[in-house]
């Protein structure tokens, strides 16, 4: 079992409906936000290429931030899902440091953030709230150990790239091109 | 001037709800590099635009330098510059594209109307005394 995501970077619009899917689903304090919308332009202007991203943690099968953290709250569950136990965490930020994509941040709590790919809706047989949200479908969520899931099946077929693959962490999310 | 929708927004009516508008506050207008370096226009920087009949627009609004327009127009998205004091998350942030909108073209045929139909310019200095 190995949970990963795949986002098709060519339906994407940028609408950030799986932001907000996320801040009401998880409750996110106002202001904060466990996962955004990236967009790169390249090339200028007729024959420019723009892309839209929908980023957030990457599950990494490679975890920078779980061997960075001293108390052991940062921690991989079932499926190579990173969580971070909030009782146990004492707010030292050594994998925010760590994390290439930025993708944890501080609540004002004083513990440390970032995206379960909501696994208390997984585990029910539910997509992540921000799959399932999409208007334009772009995000596939799945088993990448079984080869018939939807997102091994797409990410076996399509061309796709993973973010700062310099940073060797093995990422579980696949961008589509 | 050209304007569209944003795909967070559904026009003015959503700019003051608060999910939305943490998303996206205010508009900005996009302006091609060519035209941001012959204007010495900067990212960030407030204008006011001015179009063709002399009407300035009430607030402000961010420049957008970007390779996603083209050098001959400038875009700006529909529904800003809220002029409603009691929308107070909306209220004067970025500007409002209706009320630069003064000409409109119409097809004599069907009636349909053409509204992207406007010239703007920028005006780097406030024109309003009272802002």
């Amino acid at each position: 079992m190995r949970y990963g995501m795949a986002i098709d970077t060519r339906k994407c619009v940028g609408c950030s409906d799986c932001v907000v899917a996320c801040q009401t689903e998880n409750n996110i304090e106002h202001g904060y936000a466990r996962d955004w919308i990236t967009e790169t332009v390249e090339g200028i202007y007729p024959t420019m290429v723009l892309e839209h991203r929908s980023e957030r943690c990457n599950h990494c099968e490679n975890t920078p931030c779980v061997r960075t953290c001293p108390t052991g709250a940062s921690h991989v569950i079932e499926g190579g899902i990173i969580k971070v136990t909030k009782h146990e965490c004492i707010g030292c930020g050594a994998c925010i440091e760590s994390c290439p994509y930025d993708a944890r941040y501080f609540h004002t709590e004083g513990w440390v953030d970032k995206c379960t790919f909501c696994d208390h809706r997984v585990n029910n047989g539910q997509d992540p709230a921000c799959v399932s949200v999409c208007p334009t479908y772009c995000m596939y969520f799945g088993d990448l150990d079984d080869k018939n899931s939807e997102v091994s099946k797409i990410v076996a077929s399509r061309k796709w790239k993973v973010l700062a693959p310099e940073a060797g962490t093995k990422p579980q999310i696949f961008y589509l091109t | 001037m050209n304007y569209g929708r944003a795909p967070m927004h559904t026009f003015t009516r959503t700019i003051n709800n608060p999910n939305l508008s943490d998303l996206m506050s205010e508009n900005s207008v996009w302006v091609n590099p060519k035209v941001a370096k012959e204007w010495e226009l900067e990212n960030g920087q407030e204008v006011w635009l001015k179009n063709q009949d002399g009407i300035i627009s009430s607030f402000p609004i961010k420049v957008r330098v970007t390779e996603r327009i083209r050098w001959d127009s400038v875009y700006m998205v529909h529904g800003f510059g809220q002029n409603d004091k009691r929308q107070k998350k909306a209220y004067g942030k970025g500007a409002s594209d209706s009320e630069l909108i003064t000409h409109v073209a119409y097809d004599p045929i069907m009636g349909g109307t053409g509204m992207r139909s406007n010239f703007v310019t920028f005006l780097t200095e406030n024109p309003h005394n009272n802002v």
